[in-house]
Parts: C-alpha cells; sequence; structure tokens
C-alpha cells in the first residue's frame, strides 16, 4: 500500500498534470520549474507561457501577476470543444458543425472563428484560406 | 649656428637675404649684421622668415610667432660688402611654448594625421572617442574594453562578442560602417549621434507561434529619445513574417518586433503628442486598443481626405500582410469594437536668435507661429 502511495506521488510529479480547472479567469496554483516557452500570444505580443497538461492535455497558459489565466491555447489533437471543433478540422466541418461563422483576421496572426463556449478556433494567417483550410491551434483569450 | 625649435635635424636649405636693411631703409649706417629666423614646416619646407638687423644700442632680437608645428633655422650673420669686424657674443635663444600641448586630427574611421605633442609634456591617450590609444609595439589600437580597435583598417582585432546581433554584418565590422552616424561605448554595443542605444541584445530565445511554427531571436533593447528602455526582439532565423509586427513597422523603421506593451512607451519617451480624431496628416501614428485601452495594433497614416477618408498603412510580417486600409476598418474586432488613438512626434525646441527676431515683420511672425503649430512645434516664450 505504501508503495502504490509513493508511486502515485512520483507519477503525479513526472507528468506535471494539473486537475484544477483551466479556464480564463481562473486562479492557477503555479509550481515551481513548471516548463515554459515565449508564445506569440496576439499580433503584437510575445509572452511567456507556461506548458501545463491536464487531464492528459496540453494547454500553454498566460498568467498575469496574480497569477489569473489570461490565456490559453492548445493544439493537442485530443482537445476537443463543447461544440464539437478540434484541431484538424476543416473549415467547411467546422461551418457544418456550428453553422456560418464570422472570420476574424488578426492580420500578422491568425483567421479563427469565436465560438460559443468562448474558444477561437484558428487557422494559419500565411495560408491561402479556404474552405479546406484546417484548424491548427484553439485559443481563449481574456478580452474576447 | 642652428636653432631647432622642435627636432633634431641640420637643415640645408638656401637661405633668403634681407635685400635692406633691418628697418626697411637703404642709407642706414649700422653693421649689415642680422639675426635670422627662417621657419620650416615639419616636411622642411621653407614657410616664413624674421630677422632683425644690429643696430647702434648694440642688440638684436628677432622674434617670430609659429603658426604651425615644424623646424626654425636661426643664425647671425655678417653681410657687410666690404670687410668689417662685427663681433657677437652672448646669443640666446629663447622659446616660448605654445598653450596647446596636443592636438590630434582624425579621420571618420579614427586614424589620426596632423598629430601635434609639445615636446617634454605627458602624452594624452584617451584619443578617437576618448578610448585609450596602446602604442605599445607601434599597434596604434584603441582599447574599447570588450575589443581592440584598429583605426588603420577601420576593423576590431576580434570578433564581436555579440556578433550574433548584427548578423549581416562581419563580425569585426566598426559601428556597421557609418562611423558619421553611429559610435561603439565598448565595442560592443553601436549608439547613434545622441548616445541611444540602437539595439543593446540581452539573450537569444527562441518563440514559438501558436501553429506550430517558431522563430529564434535576440531579445533587447532599443532607446526612446528619453532614455527609456523599450523592450525589442530582432530575428535571427525563421519566416519572414518574424521580421517585425505592426509596431516595429510603425515606431522602428521595420527593424524589430515590439510588442504591445511597449507602445506607451515609446509614445511617452518619443514625445508624442494626441493628436484629435479629423486633423491626422501623414505620417502620424494610430494605436488601436481594446476596451481597457490596452494596445492591440498600430498603424500610420499614408492618405488623408480621400474618398475613402483616411487611410493607414502598415502591419509587419509578411509584405503581403502589409496593407493600405482605411482608419476606420484598419483594426475591427468581431463585435465591431474598434477603439483608436491618433499620435504626432512632436518637433525639437525651435530657437530664434535676437538677430533673427529684430528682422520678422509681424507678418512673418504670424506665419511662423502658424507653421509651428501646423507642425506641432511648441513654442516657448523667453
Amino acid at each position: 500500500m505504501k508503495i502504490y502511495g509513493y508511486l502515485l506521488a512520483i507519477l503525479a510529479i513526472s507528468c506535471n498534470d494539473c486537475l484544477c480547472q483551466i479556464n480564463i479567469g481562473a486562479k492557477f496554483d503555479r509550481k515551481k520549474n513548471l516548463p515554459e516557452e515565449l508564445s506569440l500570444v496576439s499580433a503584437g505580443s510575445m509572452k511567456k507561457v507556461y506548458v501545463i497538461l491536464s487531464e492528459h492535455i496540453k494547454y500553454k497558459i498566460l498568467l498575469d501577476s496574480s497569477n489569473v489565466i489570461s490565456y490559453i491555447e492548445t493544439n493537442d489533437e485530443s482537445f476537443e470543444t463543447s461544440e464539437g471543433i478540434k484541431v484538424k478540422m476543416s473549415l467547411k466541418e467546422l461551418q457544418r458543425t456550428v453553422g456560418k461563422a464570422k472570420i476574424v483576421d488578426e492580420k500578422g496572426w491568425s483567421k479563427y472563428v469565436r465560438l460559443s463556449s468562448g474558444w477561437c478556433a484558428a487557422f494559419n494567417y500565411e495560408d491561402s484560406f479556404n474552405e479546406n483550410s484546417k484548424v491548427l491551434f484553439l485559443f481563449k483569450r481574456n478580452n474576447l | 649656428m642652428v636653432g631647432v625649435v622642435r627636432g633634431l635635424r641640420t637643415v640645408h636649405q638656401p637661405t633668403p637675404r634681407p635685400r635692406a636693411y633691418g628697418d626697411g631703409s637703404t642709407d642706414n649706417t649700422d653693421p649689415r649684421t642680422f639675426v635670422t629666423i627662417l621657419m620650416f614646416d615639419r616636411n622642411f619646407v621653407f614657410q616664413d622668415v624674421a630677422y632683425q638687423q644690429l643696430t647702434s644700442s648694440g642688440v638684436m632680437n628677432a622674434t617670430y610667432t609659429a603658426k604651425q608645428p615644424g623646424y626654425a633655422y636661426i643664425y647671425v650673420s655678417n653681410e657687410e660688402g666690404t670687410l668689417r669686424d662685427v663681433y657677437i657674443d652672448d646669443v640666446t635663444i629663447t622659446q616660448t611654448q605654445s598653450p596647446v600641448v596636443q592636438s590630434e586630427d582624425f579621420y571618420p574611421f579614427g586614424l589620426s594625421f596632423n598629430s601635434y605633442s609639445r615636446e617634454n609634456s605627458l602624452v594624452n591617450k584617451y584619443q578617437y572617442n576618448g578610448k585609450e590609444l596602446q602604442n605599445d609595439l607601434s599597434l596604434g589600437v584603441y582599447d574599447y574594453g570588450a575589443r581592440m580597435y584598429d583605426p588603420t583598417i577601420a576593423r576590431w582585432t576580434t570578433i564581436d562578442p555579440i556578433a550574433s546581433k548584427y548578423a549581416s554584418y562581419s563580425p569585426y565590422n566598426y559601428v556597421l560602417n557609418n562611423p558619421v552616424k553611429l559610435t561603439d561605448s565598448d565595442g560592443r554595443i553601436v549608439r547613434d549621434r545622441d548616445g541611444n542605444v540602437v539595439f543593446s541584445a540581452v539573450e537569444t530565445v527562441k518563440v514559438t507561434h501558436p501553429s506550430g511554427s517558431s522563430a529564434v531571436m535576440v531579445r533587447g533593447y532599443i532607446y526612446a529619445n528619453d532614455g527609456t528602455k523599450i523592450e525589442a526582439y530582432q530575428k535571427v532565423s525563421g519566416g519572414k513574417g518574424w521580421d517585425t509586427d505592426c509596431h516595429g513597422q510603425t515606431f522602428a523603421d521595420g527593424q524589430y518586433w515590439i510588442n504591445n506593451d511597449q507602445v506607451r512607451k515609446i509614445l511617452k519617451g518619443d514625445k508624442y503628442a494626441k493628436v484629435e480624431q479629423g486633423k491626422e496628416k501623414n505620417g502620424d501614428a494610430v494605436i488601436y486598443t481594446d476596451t481597457n485601452g490596452e494596445v492591440e495594433d498600430s498603424k500610420t497614416v499614408s492618405k488623408t481626405n480621400t474618398d475613402e477618408g483616411t487611410c493607414v498603412y502598415g502591419q509587419g510580417g509578411l509584405q503581403e500582410e502589409n496593407t493600405e486600409e482605411q482608419m476606420e476598418k484598419a483594426w475591427c474586432r468581431p463585435d465591431g469594437n474598434t477603439n483608436k488613438e491618433i499620435y504626432r512626434k512632436t518637433q525639437s525646441d525651435v530657437k530664434v536668435s535676437c538677430e533673427q527676431a529684430d528682422k520678422m515683420t509681424k507678418q512673418t511672425v504670424q506665419d511662423f507661429l502658424k507653421a509651428a503649430e501646423a507642425a506641432g512645434v511648441k513654442i516657448t516664450y523667453k
């Protein structure tokens, strides 16, 4: 029994798993040595984001000075929004699922569709954009 | 006898003889005995002469103020046509040194010429840009701290410690080969003529786009006119989209990537003044903000008073993404909420001298004030 306890503890440390709720506005209990990287979180903003695993899905989150989550992105293919939108889904499939949606062009960063769940399905800004364009990542921002 | 003011040469030059007496007369009965000073430049080219004839007081006293470094040939002579004994003794040469101890002229890249250093004086080694000249073994290099600089070849003797920052230049280049506009304080950082750092590298970082593409960039600082540090990034490798962003395009000539949170610092540091909407002019900066006033985008006014209203240009990154569009539509959120502010860089203070002011008529003063106001120039009266 004691051995199982140790194993669970080691597993929890090694996978950096976070069981807290990953949502905009939620306070995040940041552990030491959390992996971080510099990410372009909007057209004119490079920020240090933390890489976390939550329920086996990899997210990158941006924290404000109070450790409150202000931005979330993921390109994990396992992630699915409440509308059923996933990475690698085409614009055609997305529109079939959520209906005709307005496409926002954040030049130099991404073209994206805002979903009712608060997530945005983003396509690459460099590609020629058509109905076969694929969702490359999903993100949420606190000011959208 | 030979008198050498500076140097140790014996001079062999044809010596011009005075044709008249010392006082200019031709009926002088004093002996034709002279003290003469011949002046030569540093290349022994004759420059000038001064002489004095022996007078009845029995004293000859010639003086000459040297106009440039060189050599003086001083002699006394008896030039009587017939044999006439003249005894000359107690010859004294006095040299009063120039108050100038040392002078140097420099070519733009720092090689000196016309060097002058008063004899028996301590040589000031801090010369070009105030850096110490290391002349041991006749190397003639300047010690800048991080590196030694050789002004003869206009190159550093070792590579730049932050060579990756100036990737398109030789790591041995001096101030990006532009010593007229730029300077270097320590062998690493290039500055403009106001002393502002052109770009000060801090570290190399990897940046990723959420789609997965990435770039290697140098994070560093540029400085606003008031010295405020502005964080900026410069691409080392990665796609063209990483070259610059909207703010880099608007505020840094497309040379750097500047984050949203640095824009207000630039506006303050570079003394931008807010302009009322509708009074914008070409070249004004437009910043687009979210509902909290946070900067999200910036553009430059490119056209005014067109059928489409005011147009703006810019975005950064890929050239095909740089577009001209209506100011009202340039940055539009999904909910149509677009806030914008227009800014104009104010000019330096204008100083008018009393002499100039006296010549100004009432009309020219009014025209001047009107033009100044239109240009955003602040006028102060003293």
